[in-house]
């Protein structure tokens, strides 16, 4: 090890005060905390990220070998256990993307906290993430909310939706911004366009909870009852990414519809294409409406409480030097 | 032929035949949605400081640089100087084209100057710097089980950074330039 005694047990308690304070704050609430497993048959179908695959070979009488990924979330089997009537779930987990660049913000292989509650939404999250974050931390900061499609309104004129993509393209071309590919998705052009133009409109402030997605940028999460938008929501400590929180989508029909987008993309991005998850599916019906869920990293939260910058100042083992 | 990917502090992009050079930069990979990276490029031309986010699946034009090893000298109210240890040559870079970068800076550092044609664009300073610490408060009882674990302190060339606080005066310790992080002590 190069690190001195002093600097990797400086490390090793960052980490120890982050995990004690989480769990400390779910279990004061009522939440489980449970265990998910790391190697799956359905990894994840977000178009953008690239699961590890692994080949596990079981032995035995009925010895046979299954292709399988590692988790980039621990999402399904969560929603699954909820499905199965847990009410109120945690989980820290390992979670793996491939392709990502080590170091800054990001690691190969890195500590998601999820947690999930049946009966709230994504306004009750906001609320309890910020809660969160302020116990780890041991602050008492306001999170400023920003409606997403509120501020696309007042900059373009307009909610952006599926069926928009002819007036998306005007926008781009009236405001400077690269123009489409004819196969880009119209959710890449809208969060183009936000990036570009509203971002740095909004970034100054310290901390805040971008919310309300235009529904084409819904992933995972329930739409609004209007059709406005998506109920998701980021937490943004400047312009470091804290959480991706939704209310949860709980229709299976058109969770499977949105699957289906998803793997059609990703097959034309040449990327691997892992089975729909149909246990997943099938637990959904179960699941009370609405139910809310947050995915954060838990790295990120130990660099804030560390006041660090990069990713390698808060690990034992820095990731830009793994791989 | 480029990658975003490959964008770093100096490098100079060829947009429609102009040519701008890289002030900072930072790579933004979202939850959910694409990868891209967010830069600050200034004209050579005209100057202009302008943002610009490229998606990490387009393609760039990067013009040629050369990289010159030398060490800083001075800085005034506008400039830097560096030299070339073994030429004696002498270049000039305006501060703002420093950037950030300049806080980081102590005589006899050794940078890396870029050089567009006869022209000093941009610095590139080493991953890790060695600073010592001149000023820091005495650590007291009961930081840590609050979970203070990091103070202020001075270090030589006058830049206070944020160190674990066990690090005394006197202590030798290395910076992270890119982000400004204390990465560990090391002996004298």
């Amino acid at each position: 090890m190069s690190l001195s005694k002093s600097d990797l047990e400086l490390r090793a308690q960052l980490w120890n005060t982050a995990t004690d304070r989480i769990r400390e704050f779910f279990r004061s609430r009522g939440y489980i905390e449970v265990v998910t497993p790391i190697v799956v048959k359905s990894p994840g179908m977000e178009p953008n990220l690239s699961p590890l695959a692994v080949d596990v070979h079981t032995d035995g009488p009925n010895a046979h070998s299954t292709r399988m990924g590692l988790i980039t979330s621990p999402e399904y089997s969560m929603k699954k256990l909820l499905g199965g009537g847990m009410e109120k779930i945690f989980t820290l987990a390992p979670v793996f993307r491939d392709r990502e660049m080590p170091g800054q913000r990001w690691s190969i292989e890195f500590t998601m906290l999820e947690w999930y509650h049946q009966g709230k939404d994504y306004r009750d999250l906001m609320a309890e993430t910020g809660e969160l974050m302020n116990a780890v931390l041991g602050r008492s900061d306001e999170w400023i909310r920003v409606s997403y499609v509120d501020e696309f309104e007042k900059v373009f004129g307009f909610v952006p939706h599926d069926g928009d993509r002819n007036r998306l393209v005007e926008v781009c071309t009236k405001f400077a911004v690269a123009e489409p590919t004819a196969d880009e998705p119209v959710h890449e052009i809208i969060d183009r366009l936000f990036q570009a133009i509203i971002w740095p409109t909004i970034v100054p402030r310290e901390r805040f909870m971008l919310c309300e997605y235009p529904v084409p940028c819904a992933s995972l999460s329930k739409v609004s009852s209007d059709g406005r938008y998506a109920e998701r929501f980021e937490a943004f400590v400047g312009e470091l990414e804290m959480c991706n929180g939704f209310t949860e989508l709980t229709d299976a029909a058109e969770q499977r519809r949105r699957f289906g987008l998803e793997a059609e993309e990703r097959r034309l991005a040449k990327k691997e294409v892992f089975p729909i998850d149909e246990g997943l599916l099938a637990a959904l019906p179960s699941l009370r409406s609405p139910t809310c869920g947050n995915a954060l990293g838990v790295d990120r939260l130990v660099m804030l409480l560390a006041g660090a910058n990069d990713i390698d100042s808060v690990h034992l083992f820095p990731p830009s030097s793994r791989y | 032929m480029a990658s975003p990917n490959d964008i770093k502090k100096g490098t100079v992009i060829n947009l429609n035949g102009d040519l701008w050079v890289v002030t900072s930069f930072q790579r933004v990979s979202p939850g959910k949605g694409s990868s891209f990276v967010r830069t600050r490029i200034k004209s050579l031309a005209t100057g202009k400081v302008v943002e610009n986010n490229f998606k990490s699946a387009e393609t760039l034009t990067f013009e040629t640089v050369n990289n010159r090893k030398m060490q800083f000298i001075y800085s005034d109210a506008d400039s830097i100087t560096c030299m070339d240890g073994q030429t004696f040559d002498q270049v000039m870079l305006s501060n703002d084209m420093v950037g950030d970068d300049m806080k980081f800076l102590k005589e006899g550092l050794d940078v890396t100057v870029i050089m567009h044609g006869e022209k000093a664009i941009s610095i590139e300073l080493p991953l890790k710097i060695q600073y010592v610490i001149t000023q820091t408060e005495p650590a007291t009882k009961g930081d840590t089980a609050s979970g203070n674990v990091l103070k202020d302190a001075t270090v030589d060339n006058g830049m206070v950074i944020r160190v674990p606080i066990f690090v005394k005066e006197g202590d030798n310790v290395l910076v992270n330039t890119e982000t400004g992080d204390y990465v560990e002590r090391v002996a004298k």
